[in-house]
């Protein structure tokens, strides 16, 4: 009896320990979190001084060194020696070596760049030479029993398509009539121009439904009186060119050498437009044609750190936790008294110091959790989601590996107990855990499970088939205005769901479930 | 029979002037009086695409309207003052995400239509309110309304098979681009008469080539737009009182819209817009 009354002591007491050990946790955690510790970071990531954090800048560069200053206070390790990972980010500008000559019978004819033709923004830097072949409009479409290449072999050939679709201002036609269908747009013709063989495409506007047979292609700046550099888009750089050809755009000189003139390429065009019949064929005509993009390397990173996990089963598993720290930087030549910088404080100053929040929570428990937990502060969200996809691309640890992502995006506005959980509906079991740990606190959300939405960073992730949860408390009026800026920050609400991310985070890291 | 060739000779050659003069338009070209009432029906197609991203993605819309003109005041040697609304307007789209389409029966707000004796309209101003928001709308001074009563004729006589060329630059004010410049050249000819409905009407055709540049802000980011259009149509007069009849034009841009500030963009498009103008009504 002595014997069983000592064992239910024990695990009483082993019971009790366990619960005041996690006790601790969530009340040294609302010490730890709490809107004095949200205000302070937000009002410096918010600050003027930062002119608004845009993707790329100095002060985006402040704002990462900020942050890993940050991690590293707190006990996080870096990964592969480095707080830093870095976002892969280019402008693509046309190169020096876009060239295009024709040799017909013994006659050369040099085209000229913006005049004869013009590169798309996609093209490949690549030479190419071979022979020229007219293949319609460049498309198969078997449901439509429709295949411009069904009686030609363009391997090694430098083809030449209509632009647009047969019928494309006909209503009846089975190419959707007027809206243009995926058959009519120029990167499927590249792709399957590619799957037939050819080395290279040039796009011709077609003259039965245009009269402007000026070569149009992609507005490249350097081509342009007007336009500035920096409007080409900054993108994550293309690990190779293999997925592209040389496509340019050609006009009325192409049709004048090849065709002889309008009047009978009109009439080729108006035959398969009538008939759906292709008429695809072999020139005499030889041809080089050369397209090239130069690289500007913008500089940008996301900042990462770990919580290495204890157990020896789960450690090598991670959940994420993540918020994006960039937002779109300032209004140039605005007046000296008028507010121009766009401060980004909930969105998504107020994410970020939640996020150094949980990180803060997991520097004050008495001992790890059994999974690691992954902390990244994401750059570039606001140009395309760019950080959190570069991650996805070149993932710090494995993705089969990777159990949750939570992700935190605008969570300082709007009623103080009203709180958006996107991607509840399709991950359940993350959005029971997230109510769970709500119902544990004095002051609780009113939690709205909401199905997915693409516009933050968890998107990669989802699509990646990582369950994710994203903390969002709504938009509001003053998104992407001068006027998002601190004072108007709940900080206690940012401080109480930086807790709840924790209790979450916490939760995830210790359970052995797969979600 | 030299005495009697003579005078075939001279018969012949008076014939072929008074041809000649019949067929030659003279300034002024313009004959309507007060109180002349000229209804339209107006319409216009637009097929766009545009890209994004790599992304092209198109839309369509077709507008139809009504319009009423009356002749306030048509004085010889004076400027002609019209005042004309829109009676009637439908308007759908299609594409992009937008399938809608969009019906007033309300008349928009009045206009004074300024012309001089050649043909070229001089001002546009609001006369008169409408009645409502939504007929407030259907205004004139839209850019897309490209209504037109008379063609500007050269200020000399003109005879089938002659031709003419107009170069002109305009500036556009088209927020929020502080001007838009518009530089086009226009070669005309005069292709002929034909007779319609008892009606003798003069055909003028057209072909532009134009080049647009422009410049601007909005909240704080720099727009710029360039592009290149070309035009190719038909203008029917009524040779009499020179107001137009009938007109059929085709009209092809690609512009490129660019911004560059907190956000940058480069959203190269192309259009295609085909209007049809024609009196219903005189």
């Amino acid at each position: 009896m002595l014997y069983k009354i000592r064992r239910l002591i024990i695990l009483f007491l082993c019971f009790s320990i366990s619960n005041i050990t996690q006790g601790q946790s969530r009340k040294s955690i609302e010490k730890t979190i709490t809107s004095q510790f949200i205000s302070g970071q937000l009002n410096y990531l918010a600050s003027d001084s930062m002119l608004g954090r845009k993707t790329p800048s100095r002060e985006l560069n402040h704002a990462a060194e900020y942050i890993a200053e940050k991690f590293k206070l707190y006990g996080l390790e870096p990964i592969h020696g480095s707080y830093f990972q870095n976002i892969p980010l280019v402008r693509y500008k046309l190169g020096e070596e876009n060239s295009f000559v024709l040799q017909k019978d013994t006659v050369s004819y040099i085209m000229e760049l913006k005049q004869d033709f013009v590169p798309f923004e996609f093209t490949a830097t690549r030479k190419t030479k071979g022979e020229l072949a007219f293949a319609g409009y460049g498309i198969t479409a078997n449901e439509y029993q429709y295949d411009d290449y069904k009686d030609i072999d363009v391997t090694g050939k430098i083809v030449i398509v209509f632009d647009h679709e047969p019928g494309e201002l006909d209503t009846s036609s089975v190419f959707d009539g007027v809206q243009l269908s995926e058959y009519g747009k120029t990167k499927y013709k590249m792709k399957n121009a590619m799957d037939h063989g050819a080395a290279s495409l040039i796009i011709l506007t077609d003259p039965l439904n245009h009269i402007l047979l000026k070569p149009i292609g992609y507005p490249w700046p350097s081509l342009s009186k007007l336009i500035p550099n920096d409007i080409l888009p900054i993108q994550l750089k293309k690990e190779n060119d293999s997925l592209q050809i040389p496509v340019v755009h050609a006009g009325k000189s192409l049709i004048k050498i090849v065709f002889q003139n309008k009047d009978s390429l009109t009439k080729i065009q108006n035959q398969i437009d009538k008939t759906l019949k292709p008429n695809s064929f072999l020139l005499d005509i030889k041809a080089e044609l050369t397209t090239s993009l130069e690289e500007e390397k913008i500089n940008a990173q996301n900042v990462v750190g770990l919580v290495q996990g204890i157990d020896p089963k789960l450690s090598d598993e991670v959940v994420i936790v993540g918020a994006h720290y960039d937002h779109v930087g300032y209004k140039r030549n605005s007046s000296s008294n008028a507010d121009s910088v766009f401060n980004g404080a909930d969105d998504n100053a107020s994410g970020t110091s939640a996020l150094l929040g949980v990180a803060k929570g997991f520097s004050s428990v008495s001992e790890p959790p059994k999974r690691s937990v992954l902390f990244i502060a994401f750059a570039a969200e606001e140009i395309g989601l760019y950080g959190s996809k570069a991650y996805i691309n070149t993932p710090l640890v494995p993705l089969d590996k990777t159990v949750a992502m939570l992700n935190l995006d605008m969570i300082g506005r709007n009623h103080a107990d009203s709180l958006n959980l996107h991607e509840a509906v399709e991950n359940p079991k993350l959005s029971k855990i997230v109510h769970m740990e709500n119902k544990k606190y004095k002051t609780k959300f009113k939690l709205n499970d909401l199905g997915h939405s693409g516009g933050s960073d968890h998107a990669p992730f989802i699509s990646a088939a990582i369950p994710a949860i994203f903390f969002f408390s709504g938009l509001h009026p003053d998104y992407h205005t001068v006027r998002d800026n601190p004072k108007l920050i709940d900080f206690n609400k940012a401080a109480r769901v930086s807790q709840l991310c924790f209790g979450t985070t916490w939760y995830i890291a210790n359970d052995n479930t797969y979600y | 029979m030299k005495k009697y060739l003579k005078t075939i000779l001279i018969i012949a050659i008076n014939l072929i002037i008074v041809q000649l003069t019949h067929a030659q338009i003279s300034p002024p070209n313009i004959h309507v009086q007060q109180g002349d009432i000229f209804k339209y029906s107006y319409e216009m197609q637009i097929n766009s695409t545009q890209s994004m991203g790599g992304n092209q993605m198109s839309s369509q819309v077709i507008q139809s309207m009504s319009l009423e003109f009356e002749v306030e005041s048509a004085k010889e040697n004076e400027s002609i003052d019209i005042l004309g609304n829109i009676t009637n307007f439908s308007m759908s789209i299609s594409g992009g995400g937008l399938d809608s389409t969009t019906a007033m029966a309300q008349e928009g707000p009045t206009y004074r239509l300024t012309y001089n004796d050649f043909g070229k309209e001089t001002s546009r101003t609001l006369v008169d309110s409408a009645n409502s928001e939504v007929a407030a709308q259907l205004n004139m001074e839209n850019p897309s309304i490209n209504i037109n009563l008379f063609l500007e004729l050269p200020d000399k006589k003109i005879a089938p098979g002659d031709t003419w060329t107009e170069e002109k630059t305009d500036t556009v004010i088209n927020a929020p681009f502080k001007a838009l410049i518009i530089h086009a050249i226009t070669k005309y000819k005069y292709e002929g008469n034909e007779k319609n409905n008892g009606t003798e009407l003069i055909r003028i055709t057209y072909s532009q080539e134009m080049e647009i540049s422009g410049s601007g802000e909005m909240n704080g980011m720099q727009l710029f737009a360039e592009g290149e259009g070309a035009s190719e149509g038909h203008v029917d007069l009524n040779k009499k009182m020179g107001i137009l009849v009938n007109s059929e034009v085709v009209t092809e841009m690609s512009m490129n819209v660019a911004i560059s500030g907190q956000q940058s963009f480069n959203i190269p498009m192309t259009q295609n817009i085909k209007t049809k103008q024609q009196l219903i009504e005189d």
